[in-house]
């Protein structure tokens, strides 16, 4: 599976949300997202499979984290719509400038 | 102006936000006027518009979705992508 694949389901983007303010435990997971803990575990899977999360054991607990490579290769794919627009709404402006009656 | 990735009713979703020192009013024209678009837009965009209007600008198919004047502009174009102001 891809990254792009892995994305593309709900609760593991709802995830990948959540981690981005730190670390989190499954179970800490498991409790903000609402799914049963082998439904978060099954999304944890695939996220480190596809290398957008990883894990890091700290004796009994394991902190799962953002990993940013695979989300930066996303990112550059949306780059040209990203620049698409800044460069119509740019125009817009500018439209509104020259024309503002 | 900011761009942001978001999740909008689970589709992943590219929010670009940008404030204009116009009114409203000036910047609806901008935005729904088809002689307006013209001056700024990629693509002439032959519409009303109207809620759940079809049209095709720039050689592809797209439709209103939603229309709140002078508020909310909404609708998809160009394959299966959603464009809203």
């Amino acid at each position: 599976m891809t990254a792009y694949s892995a994305l593309a389901e709900p609760s593991r983007r709802e995830i990948l949300d959540l981690l981005r303010d730190g670390e989190r435990t499954a179970g800490d997971l498991v409790t903000r997202i609402g799914l049963s803990q082998p439904g978060v575990s099954k999304h944890l899977k695939v996220l480190r499979e596809t290398g957008l999360v990883e894990v890091r054991p700290e004796g009994k607990r394991r902190w799962y984290g953002l990993r940013a490579e695979p989300l930066a290769e996303v990112a550059d794919w949306l780059e040209p719509y990203r620049r698409h627009w800044s460069g119509r709404l740019d125009a817009l402006e500018q439209h509104l400038e020259e024309n503002p009656t | 102006m900011t761009a942001t990735q978001q999740t909008v009713d689970g589709r992943p979703t590219l929010r670009i936000e940008r404030r204009l020192r116009h009114s409203v009013e000036r910047v609806w024209r901008a935005v729904t006027a088809p002689e307006e678009l013209a001056r700024w837009f990629v693509a002439e965009v032959p519409w009303a518009p109207e809620a759940g209007e079809e049209f095709e600008a720039g050689g592809e198919r797209g439709r209103i979705t939603a229309l709140e004047p002078p508020h909310v502009l909404a609708w998809t174009w160009a394959t299966s992508g959603t464009g809203s102001i």
